[in-house]
């Protein structure tokens, strides 16, 4: 049985500073044992001969220098069981939907071990996920994690939970989950997650791990990494596919930056500490697949990024860890398109391997090199436009501005329940690249342009 | 490693655990030693000793570990096993073969767990070159083990040993059996060396043979020495400092010279390594030039450093200006970095700051120069800071990156994956074995080291891994060979050092890096070069880093230290990543400092006119930038006919010659013939189409030829020479027709 120590000396934000205790293990996890009889979690975040300091999940609120601590000589660790899909726990992992406890089969760390680079498999899955912009132009892959980066107030949340509601490997046989981790969204945000959840049937396969906004900012740091953890007892354990929607990235890295304050480190740009890269890292990186595994993490991390500011160090430091992002734009939402996915700055780093012949369709690469290239041409034609007026531009700019348009309106903007193959993407792309000469179209081969293009098949047709 | 018992018997004791900072006492070990801490015997290095205290940076998580636990000194700096088996390996940051530690403990990297660098149980056949009586030097072959079916292991005498030969083993050997016999040591086909010290050479070359990438543009417009070194980082580079003389403009009327600047200036100073940066107290007040017009601005710091290389302009109006090749001026079309410049372009300088007008001058002559030399700067915040940019985020260099691994003519290959995607690192990992090598057919991996060390992997590991690369790559340098050394990312091992540094709670330097930083990257790149070996023969290292600043800012202090050092600068950019044209690097604010090194060489063995075309295809798309300019106000056909052509050239140039599929069988690697081939087939359509456009020949006409189509795919077809042939005779038919109608 663990001692129970009475010599805090000093609290200092979520951090409690316990001296003349037994020699304490790094990361070790704690209890408090508050006055009034409430029992807190904590977690050593520096461990010496004469000082433990522990960060404190829930939050210091009523402890005080006669709480008790006990130091539990385990790191944290969460209770697996395939029961958890269909459940709603906790940011740190207990049950809250009135369900009883989940029976764990195993416990493992949440910290989780780095994923051994030379047993990693190259992810290379195609998902389709019935979204145009991004399965033609950013495909989406088993294992990779691709986040979502928004602003205050765009429709992300409702992006993800379609991504989450159509996401389909073609010819799949293995299961599929999902694990969703909120950290510090609103209870309306949460709400909308989970009654989507139930209306689709999706809660049955899905774990939610909720933090929301009114919990502690300090379990936001844990969340995610039960979630992960759950994700990974699924996919490598189960064989299950599992896709982890972690939101909102931005609360994370809030919480991050509040220890670190606590702890007196020195803060690294606008506050954040030095170590966020590798510590975010250690979330992204628990994405991936394994040889010899059938299952998969593929994550989407929200952040809604404050001022759209992409240097902002959350966007910056994810996008150098994650494989690429979806851009949610406020111009395109603006206008009143649904989803409002920016095709230009957005980017899959591992669409390659994922849409090759066999996957999709062998026009697929040349196709989303086309629009990218000509809705870029299209946009800069709009910035001609405002400064010359439409009647200066030549032929090929006027041509190009239509193009932009007509790809917004027809190819970017889609319902909120339509689910389109990657083949009806295709086809949608065609017709709007039709509206341009063949001349133009320096992206797609001869050969491609002749068996995909409608003029040819029509032609053919004819012919036939 | 084992511990010996007397080792252990002298083990200290744990103090405190903070991450990956572990302090301990009751040790007197020498800095940088490796140590043993814990129970699991997790692997440390000494990075700090104060008092009784010994700080340790633990390779491995240190979750669980409690004071009061022993530490063992191993008396022994981080060593590297150098010998046969290197290649085709796959290590983590401190030469632990991944596949053996996957054998160990599974998928997951966990701890407490090594590994030999090499494999004790393999044999290998050597092959000895000397025999008994000879007397050998520091770096001779002593004999060879073939490696790979194309490489030749070449064993040499370790520095710093010599002596005379009295035995000397044929056969087949295990790494660690001896197989020289000298009269003062016994060799083995392994030889060990700290990671932390470079191996030594007898003499540096100036780089002047390019190292062939197969990337046109790369090899024609921005080349790499072997033994050169190169950044790639995302967006645009500042780094604007100028030699001492050069005169500063104050608002009084006066002018000081930028080294009086930084001698008056009075404030808090930081220093490192020859750097040295002052926050002035009292700030200047100076003229400085923002979108081509003349602003009071105030300098409010002062900086002095060094450089190896400068870029000198002189100018029509008399000016002479001597610069860091990052330097940016003013020019037409934006800003320009001093490497850029060329003769006759025009530069934006100020005459008379009181009228806040500024005037253009034309560069007449341009060098550039080698040496050693103090350079300063002054900070003005506004204007001249040059925050944000582009939006690194979203650039691709790895593609670039593994194209350059996979094709340049290197004989060894070391890829270093610091802090890298784990994703992206299998992706190299499964890739490099099933490429082919286009010099041997046989599988690339068999020439290459991969170091992998993913950015969830241990921090310290991380710190570790660069040099652990670079020390491979010195010992196959040793043996006489060119190696290609990729580090990808630079930036992700600063902030490795960073953590660290703040773990330790050292005075922070500018972003929180250590104050150090600067001279552990300028240590790193010094490692590159071309090089007489210790025995004599050729070798070099060439490094290819990668940076990527946070935010976009090309003024952190990983970049700037980065550019002050690298000679080639590879600008990737989002715009034409967006564009889909790729490799994606910015032909106008690239540069390499080595094409005037190398031109002999490409005169020699490619072409007498490369350099010219090369000339000739940066005038065309500088032209273009400039015309681009006037299009935008006025429109396309508002241009000469000359000018518009000069504007479908560079479209050429761009589409036909610069766009490069790195996914295409054929595309992906161009001989430097097929590349001269390729540019001197679009400057003959752009001398034919202005000699028909002299003739009256419509801009419609020679635009619309069909041999500009052929010459558009020629770079993917199989017959590639034959295509470029006949495209070319099809375009003399085709203008020959123009002509007569």
């Amino acid at each position: 049985m663990a001692r129970e120590y009475r010599t805090i000396t000093q609290i200092a934000g979520p951090l409690v500073f316990v001296e003349k205790t037994e020699f304490v293990g790094y990361n070790e996890l704690v209890e408090l044992l508050l006055p009034n009889g409430e029992r807190r979690r904590g977690q050593v975040l520096d461990s010496s001969k004469e000082v433990v300091v522990v960060q404190v999940f829930e939050g210091t609120a009523g402890v005080d220098r006669a709480s008790g601590v006990k130091f539990l000589g385990e790191t944290i660790k969460l209770g697996v069981s395939q029961d958890m899909l269909g459940r709603i726990l906790s940011g740190s992992g207990d049950a809250i939907d009135g369900g009883p406890p989940i029976i764990p089969d195993q416990r493992r760390d949440i910290t989780g071990a780095a994923i051994n680079p030379y047993a990693r498999d190259n992810p290379k899955d195609f998902i389709q996920t019935g979204i145009s912009t991004i399965d033609t132009m950013n495909a989406l892959v088993r294992g990779q994690k691709l986040p979502l980066f928004s602003g205050a107030g765009l429709p992300h949340n409702e992006v993800a939970l379609q991504i989450a509601r159509q996401s389909k490997v073609p010819d799949a046989v293995e299961a599929f989950a999902v694990v969703f981790a909120a950290m510090g969204i609103t209870n309306e945000e949460a709400r909308a997650f989970m009654n989507d959840f139930e209306r689709t049937g999706a809660l049955k396969r899905a774990v939610l791990f909720l933090n929301l906004a009114d919990d502690p900012a300090v379990e936001r740091l844990i969340t995610p990494r039960m979630a992960l953890t759950a994700a990974e007892y699924l996919a490598y354990e189960k064989d299950m596919h599992v896709l982890v929607i972690l939101t909102d990235m931005t609360n994370y890295a809030e919480a991050l930056r509040q220890i670190g304050a606590a702890r007196e480190e020195v803060p690294g740009r606008r506050g954040y500490p030095g170590y966020m890269y590798t510590d975010l890292s250690t979330l992204y990186e628990r994405a991936g697949r394994i040889k010899g595994k059938r299952g998969s993490i593929t994550q989407i991390p929200i952040a809604a990024i404050p001022d759209d500011d992409w240097t902002h160090p959350i966007a910056d430091l994810s996008a150098y860890i994650t494989e690429g992002q979806i851009a949610i734009s406020r111009e395109l939402h603006r206008k009143g398109i649904y989803p409002p996915v920016d095709p230009l700055p957005s980017l899959s780093r591992l669409m390659g391997p994922g849409i090759d012949v066999k996957k999709t369709r062998e026009d697929h690469k040349q196709v989303s090199d086309q629009l990218y290239a000509a809705y870029a041409e299209g946009k800069d034609a709009r910035g001609l436009v405002a400064i010359v007026g439409k009647e200066a531009l030549g032929e090929r700019d006027r041509r190009f501005l239509e193009f932009a348009d007509r790809f917004e309106q027809e190819f970017i903007r889609q319902g909120r329940e339509e689910d389109r193959t990657v083949v009806e993407s295709l086809e949608i792309a065609w017709k709007l690249l039709a509206g341009l000469d063949d001349a133009w179209l320096t992206k797609i081969d001869r050969k491609t342009l002749e068996r995909f293009h409608p003029k040819y098949r029509q032609a053919q047709k004819a012919a036939a | 490693m084992a511990v010996s018992a007397k080792l252990a018997a002298e083990a200290g004791e744990i103090h405190r655990v903070a991450g990956p900072v572990v302090t301990a006492t009751g040790l007197r070990p020498r800095m940088y030693d490796v140590m043993l801490v814990g129970k699991e015997q997790l692997m440390g290095e000494v990075i700090r000793l104060r008092g009784d205290r010994t700080t340790i940076q633990v390779y491995e998580d240190t979750s669980g570990i409690r004071p009061g636990e022993p530490v063992v000194d191993t008396k022994q700096p981080l060593n590297l096993e150098l010998g046969p088996g290197l290649l085709g390996s796959i290590y983590d940051g401190i030469q632990r073969p991944l596949p053996v530690l996957m054998d160990k403990m599974g998928d997951f990297i966990l701890r407490g767990v090594r590994a030999p660098g090499l494999d004790r149980q393999k044999t290998w056949p050597f092959q000895p070159t000397v025999k008994a009586g000879d007397t050998v030097q520091p770096g001779q072959v002593i004999g060879t083990v073939q490696e790979a079916k194309f490489v030749e292991h070449r064993i040499t005498v370790p520095p710093k040993m010599s002596g005379k030969v009295k035995d000397v083993k044929a056969g087949s050997f295990r790494v660690d059996e001896p197989i020289v016999e000298l009269d003062t040591a016994k060799l083995t086909l392994m030889q060990t060396w700290p990671v932390r010290t470079p191996r030594p050479v007898r003499e540096k070359m100036m780089p002047s043979i390019p190292l062939i990438t197969g990337q046109r543009v790369f090899d024609f417009l921005f080349p790499i020495a072997k033994g050169g070194t190169a950044a790639i980082p995302g967006g645009f580079g500042t780094g604007k400092c100028v030699v001492g003389e050069t005169p500063i403009q104050m608002r009084d009327g006066t002018s000081i010279t930028a080294k009086e600047a930084f001698q008056s200036a009075r404030g808090p100073r930081r220093s490192s390594n020859g750097e040295t940066f002052i926050t002035m107290d009292r700030p200047i007040p100076v003229w400085t030039l923002s979108h081509r017009r003349i602003l009071a601005g105030t300098a409010t710091a002062a900086y002095r450093g060094r450089t190896d290389c400068l870029v000198e302009l002189r100018t029509a109006g008399g000016r002479e200006l001597l610069l860091t090749p990052i330097h940016r001026l003013f020019t037409a079309k934006g800003e320009v970095s001093a490497a850029k410049l060329a003769v006759g372009d025009r530069i934006i300088v100020s005459e008379n700051p009181a009228t806040g007008h500024a005037v253009a001058d034309v560069i007449t002559a341009k060098h550039v120069r080698w040496g050693r030399e103090t350079v300063y700067d002054l900070t003005v915040p506004g204007p001249h800071n040059f925050l944000g940019g582009n939006l690194p985020t979203v650039l691709h260099n790895t593609v670039s990156e593994h194209q350059l691994a996979k094709w340049c003519d290197a004989k060894i290959v070391v890829y270093i994956g610091c802090g890298e995607r784990g994703n992206e690192m299998t992706e190299v990992l499964t890739e490099f074995p099933h490429l082919e090598d286009p010099q041997t057919g046989r599988p690339l991996m068999e020439r290459t080291v991969l170091i992998a060390n993913t950015s969830n992997m241990p921090v310290a590991a991380r710190e570790a891994s660069v040099y652990t690369g670079m020390t491979i790559a010195e010992y196959y340098r040793d043996m006489g060979y060119d190696v290609a050394l990729m580090a990808d990312s630079t930036s992700r091992w600063a902030e490795a050092m960073r953590e660290i540094s703040s773990r330790l709670e050292e005075m922070p330097g500018e972003e929180g890096f250590p104050a150090y930083l600067s001279a552990r990257l300028s240590e790193f790149y010094e490692r590159a070069g071309r090089v007489k070996t210790l025995a004599g023969p050729e070798g070099s290292i060439s490094v290819v880093g990668a940076v990527s600043p946070s935010g976009g800012d090309f003024s952190e202090p990983v970049t700037q230290g980065t550019l002050r050092i690298t000679k080639v600068f590879w600008a990737l950019d989002t715009k034409l990543r967006e564009r889909r044209h790729f490799p994606a690097v910015n032909w106008l604010t690239s540069y390499s400092l080595y094409s005037g090194l190398l031109d002999p060489w490409y005169r020699k063995n490619i072409g007498e006119e490369w350099p010219e075309l090369r000339a000739w295809t940066s005038k065309v798309l500088q032209e273009e930038a400039e015309l681009e300019e006037i299009v935008r106000l006025v429109g396309a056909d508002a241009l000469p006919e000359d000018q518009q052509l000069t504007l479908a050239v560079a479209r050429m140039i761009r589409e036909y010659f610069l766009q490069q599929n790195a996914f295409h069988k054929v595309d992906t690697f161009a001989t430097l013939a097929r590349q001269i081939a390729l540019i001197r087939a679009v400057r003959q359509y752009f001398d034919l189409g202005q000699k028909a456009l002299k003739l009256d020949v419509s801009l419609k006409d020679i635009a619309g030829i069909k041999s500009r189509e052929l010459l558009a795919r020629v770079k993917f077809e199989e017959k590639y020479d034959e295509e470029i042939q006949r495209a070319v005779a099809q375009m003399e038919d085709e203008f020959r027709k123009l002509e007569v109608a």
